[in-house]
C-alpha cells in the first residue's frame, strides 16, 4: 500500500503541474526549451562540487515538515497509504536532491502535454518506491543503508547528468 | 574446494544479490535507457526521467 500511495502521489503532483503547464504554452517553444535545459544544467551543478560545496548553490523551496509518524499508528493499510501518497507528492517531504524541482520544471514547460505529466508522474512514484523494494530485496537492510549513504553523490550527480542529456534532446 | 558456493559473510547479502540490489543499479540502469529513449524522442523518455528524480530522494522522508 505504500507503494501504491507513492505511485498515486506522484501521479497527482504531476497531473496538477501538466494542467499548470497551460500557462506556460504561449511561451515559444524554444524559449521554452532553453529554460528546461538551463534548469537542467543548474540542477547539476548544484549537486557537484568539492566537499559538498555546490558549484551552483542555490536555494530551492521545501516544506521541511515530515509525514507524522502516527499516521501510521492510527491503521497500518490506510497509514502506509497516506504516508506513501504525502511522500509521493513531495509536498510533505525533505527534497535533498535538485533532480526533482528539474522535472517539476521540465513538465510545466512541456506545453500542455499532459500525457508527458502522466508519464513523469508515474515514473517518479516508481523512482521512490524503488527504494524501499531495492532495500527489501537486499535481504540487509542495514548494510544496504551504508552502501546508500557512501553512493548517494554518485546517484544524484549522475541523474542530473542524465537529465542534462536527455532534455538537451528533446528539442521542440 | 571446488563447486562450494562461499558463504556470504555475516551481515552481507551473497555477492550476485548484493550487486543486482546495489544502491546504484536503477540509476546505471536508467541513465543510459533515459538518454537513448531521448535520443529517438520517446515518450518514454519522460518516465524514466521522472524515475531517477524520484529514486534521487532515496534516503529523504
Amino acid at each position: 500500500m505504500f507503494v501504491v500511495g507513492l505511485v498515486v502521489g506522484g501521479l497527482l503532483s504531476a497531473v496538477v503541474l501538466g494542467l499548470a503547464s497551460g500557462l506556460f504554452a504561449p511561451v515559444p517553444p524554444v524559449w521554452r526549451y532553453g529554460a528546461t535545459v538551463l534548469a537542467a544544467l543548474l540542477g547539476l551543478l548544484r549537486e557537484l562540487g568539492p566537499a559538498g560545496v555546490p558549484l551552483a548553490p542555490i536555494r530551492l523551496p521545501q516544506n521541511t515538515r515530515q509525514v507524522p509518524q502516527d499516521v501510521l499508528q492510527r491503521s497500518l493499510v490506510r497509514g502506509a497509504l497516506q504516508f506513501g501518497f504525502e511522500l509521493g507528492t513531495g509536498v510533505r517531504t525533505y527534497l535533498s536532491a535538485s533532480a526533482p524541482y528539474v522535472l517539476a520544471v521540465a513538465v510545466l514547460l512541456a506545453g500542455q502535454r499532459l500525457h508527458v505529466a502522466v508519464l513523469a508522474g508515474l515514473g517518479f512514484g516508481a523512482g521512490r518506491a524503488a527504494t524501499p523494494l531495492l532495500r527489501r530485496a537486499s535481504g540487509v537492510a542495514a548494510d544496504w543503508d551504508t552502501r546508500l549513504q557512501a553512493r548517494l553523490r554518485g546517484i544524484t550527480v549522475l541523474a542530473g547528468a542524465a537529465m542534462l542529456a536527455a532534455f538537451a534532446m528533446l528539442t521542440p | 574446494m571446488t563447486g562450494v558456493q562461499p558463504s556470504a559473510r555475516p551481515g552481507r547479502a551473497p555477492a550476485p544479490r548484493r550487486w543486482a540490489t546495489d544502491p546504484l543499479a536503477p540509476v546505471l540502469l536508467l541513465t543510459p535507457a533515459a538518454v537513448l529513449a531521448a535520443a529517438q524522442a520517446s515518450a518514454l523518455t519522460w518516465a524514466m526521467l521522472g524515475g531517477l528524480a524520484g529514486y534521487t530522494l532515496s534516503g529523504s522522508v
